[in-house]
């Protein structure tokens, strides 16, 4: 099953009250929350409504918010070895 | 602390007409404009691309034979084109093979590739001499999609 991946880029302040109740509605309530939605007709009717402050993608499969995060984790910059056992 | 703070007795203040908007655009906020201009059709491309892809929209070739099979099945002997075509699209979004919102931007909303300059940077004003004011001066110009003009304009 396919999933829009939609991600806040911009945020609704100053604009009208029915933009941030689209953006509530699709769970988007800070900037750079992604949410992932299946594709429907109705989503992509709601997208359109918020098109100028989200970024989209279709998907495959729709990530846990877990894996969001660890996604946005940068490296950690160090890598531990160790001995090789004998 | 005289004249300091948000109501100093500065020259727009003061003066009747002096603009504090300038009129032009610079280069990079008009690279910037085109960018996010770009990003609205990528965003209604991968809309319209995945609902075609799940079965939930007709592709374009097909949207136009469907339109115009709808078209021919619903003419009237004196039925105009346009209307056949608006039911044809009814129909469709009827039988879920089509969303009005993107229809709509389709036929109506250029892609910023097909824009002339003077529609992305300038917006139509009756009040202005030469009916064109820069585009920023249209309320959150950053955040909505104002692309096309009135008509004959």
């Amino acid at each position: 099953m396919a999933y829009f991946r939609i991600t806040l880029i911009r945020s609704a302040i100053g604009l009208p009250e029915k933009t941030h109740g689209t953006l509530r509605a699709l769970g988007l309530r800070k900037r750079m929350r992604t949410v992932f939605h299946p594709v429907s007709q109705d989503v992509a009717g709601q997208i359109m409504k918020v098109k100028e402050l989200v970024d989209v993608q279709e998907v495959e499969r729709a990530l846990t918010k877990a894996e969001v995060k660890a996604l946005r984790q940068p490296q950690r910059g160090f890598w531990l070895e160790y001995r090789p056992a004998r | 602390m005289l004249g300091l703070g948000a109501f100093r007795p500065t020259a727009p203040l003061f003066g009747g007409l002096l603009w504090k908007i300038p009129w032009r655009l610079s280069r990079p906020q008009k690279l910037r404009h085109r960018r996010r201009l770009r990003r609205v059709d990528t965003v209604v491309a991968t809309l319209e691309r995945a609902l075609v892809r799940n079965g939930l929209a007709k592709g374009e070739a097909e949207s136009t034979t469907a339109a115009a099979a709808a078209a021919n099945a619903n003419a009237k002997p004196k039925g105009a084109a346009k209307k056949g075509k608006k039911e044809a699209e009814l129909s469709l979004v009827r039988k879920g093979l089509s969303t009005h919102a993107i229809e709509r931007w389709k036929t109506e909303m250029p892609s910023e590739a097909e824009m002339v300059p003077k529609d992305k940077y300038t917006i139509f004003d009756r009040k202005v001499r030469g009916y064109r004011k820069t585009i920023r001066k249209l309320p959150k110009w950053t955040r909505v999609s104002q692309r096309i003009n009135p008509p004959g304009f």
